[in-house]
């Protein structure tokens, strides 16, 4: 009998399952860093997108704007229709892929996981999980899930219970919901991402002049309009301007959740400029540090702010959460300009 | 009402309050650490909210921090400090 839990970090970030089940698997291996690093620097916000109004911008190939997917996993993709149709076991494919090394990606009916808000209500509720552990001597297997308090915990159910949650769904985005992604972290040694400081200054100006970094066909669509960068922010301040009318509904989706990303987009700029410390240790970046330590605090009392709002229900809140949107967005401009400025001479 | 009773009172809710929350099996003592017994950002603006109440006070964004809310005693510290400004 063998049994199997693969090893899972501590996510950079939380806000959106799908970054943080990649950034729990990226915490396993150091070298990864150069990625994350020279990644997670883009926002995006598609506007008229009331419940995600804020996100990582990390384009897949095909146009949509975010990915599972990063050079370090080695993948594979199945369809549940796929499945289905060449009468596959949905244990056997799920073991054998943890027993080798697998983590699996995929979407299911949380009315079917114990423990959910869903299965408590007994209502339908398509998500995603990350399979990282098989017990075979339970046929139990483990995943990371978000519990009723949107912590990341650990849990396990039996795989015949995982089975119908995975075939009982309804997808909302059929082309992005209907794939089970196994994903191998890269074991090659010869395989090496070297950090681009390069790279990192040009999707800095990027974000700060609002530009997508990758030409995605999305953007031309008439019915669906994106922002980028710090442009995304006043799609945010749009969005909390007409919950002003309409503050009733859904608030961690539309207003806590968004300001946590934002606040962990700061701590990553803390912590890739460490990194960036470490590389070049010529650089003085400790003003730098503390200004998006500062940043990061300043949107983490956003946040709670956003907190107070759900269980007040005071408007006057929002309006406070809207004018601290307006002045960071512009603090955040001018530590950008200084520093983009200073990069570009410790790299040349 | 001297400065000592209030203070007394003053530890009492914050101490009845945290106590609430955090829903520990064992008292939550004035330094333990409230990370260490559970408590998260939700938690934390769920007392901050009832702190609020108990002493008609509005908590500055200053003081919204996590950071602020270490054990019994600092949580008292920041609730005197505040109601003296009253």
């Amino acid at each position: 009998m063998q049994s199997v839990l693969l090893p899972l970090g501590a996510p950079l970030s939380k806000a959106y399952s799908h970054n943080a089940y990649q950034l729990a698997i990226l915490a396993c291996k150091k070298e990864t860093r150069t990625w994350v690093f020279m990644n997670y620097i883009n926002l995006v916000s598609e506007i008229g997108n009331r419940n995600d109004p804020i996100a990582f911008y990390l384009p897949d190939y095909s146009g949509c704007n975010w990915s599972s997917l990063t050079p370090w996993f080695e993948y594979s993709v199945f369809t549940r229709d796929f499945i289905r149709q060449c009468n596959l076991s949905f244990k056997g494919l799920v073991k054998h892929a943890i027993f080798n090394q697998n983590y699996i990606f995929l979407y299911v009916n949380e009315k079917y996981i114990p423990g959910t808000a869903w299965h408590a209500k007994g209502m339908d509720f398509n998500h995603n999980l990350l399979l990282h552990g098989y017990d075979e001597a339970t046929d139990e297997v483990s995943f990371l899930i978000y519990d009723t308090n949107r912590s990341l915990t650990v849990r396990s159910i039996p795989v015949n219970e995982l089975e119908m949650a995975f075939y009982d769904n309804t997808y909302s985005c059929e082309r992005n919901e209907n794939r089970m992604y196994f994903l191998k972290l890269r074991e090659d040694s010869n395989f090496k991402l070297s950090f681009d400081l390069d790279y990192v200054i040009e999707q800095l100006l990027n974000y700060q002049s609002g530009k997508q970094a990758i030409c995605n066909v999305m953007d031309y669509h008439a019915d669906c309009k994106y922002s980028y960068g710090l442009a995304a922010y006043d799609r945010m301040i749009d969005h909390l301007n007409q919950l002003l009318q309409d503050p009733v509904a859904k608030l961690q989706e539309r207003v806590i959740i968004p300001l946590h990303l934002l606040m962990e987009h700061k701590q990553i700029m803390v912590e890739r400029l460490k990194f960036i410390a470490e590389l070049y240790p010529h650089a003085d970046l400790a003003a730098f540090i503390e200004a998006f330590e500062n940043l990061k605090k300043s949107f983490e009392t956003l946040r709670n702010n956003g907190i107070k709002l759900e269980l007040t229900g005071n408007s006057a809140i929002l309006s406070k959460i809207i004018k601290g949107m307006v002045e960071l967005k512009e603090k955040e401009r001018n530590v950008l300009t200084d520093l983009i400025n200073y990069l570009s001479t410790i790299n040349h | 009402m001297n400065t000592q009773i209030n203070a007394q009172a003053i530890t009492d809710s914050v101490t009845r309050i945290v106590n609430q929350h955090l829903q520990s099996s064992t008292e939550i003592k004035q330094t333990d650490s409230l990370k260490e017994r559970g408590m998260d950002s939700i938690v934390c603006m769920r007392i901050i909210v009832e702190l609020e109440n108990e002493f008609n006070i509005e908590i500055e964004d200053e003081d919204l921090l996590i950071e602020n809310y270490e054990n019994i005693n600092t949580i008292t510290e920041l609730m005197s400090r505040l109601v003296a400004k009253i």
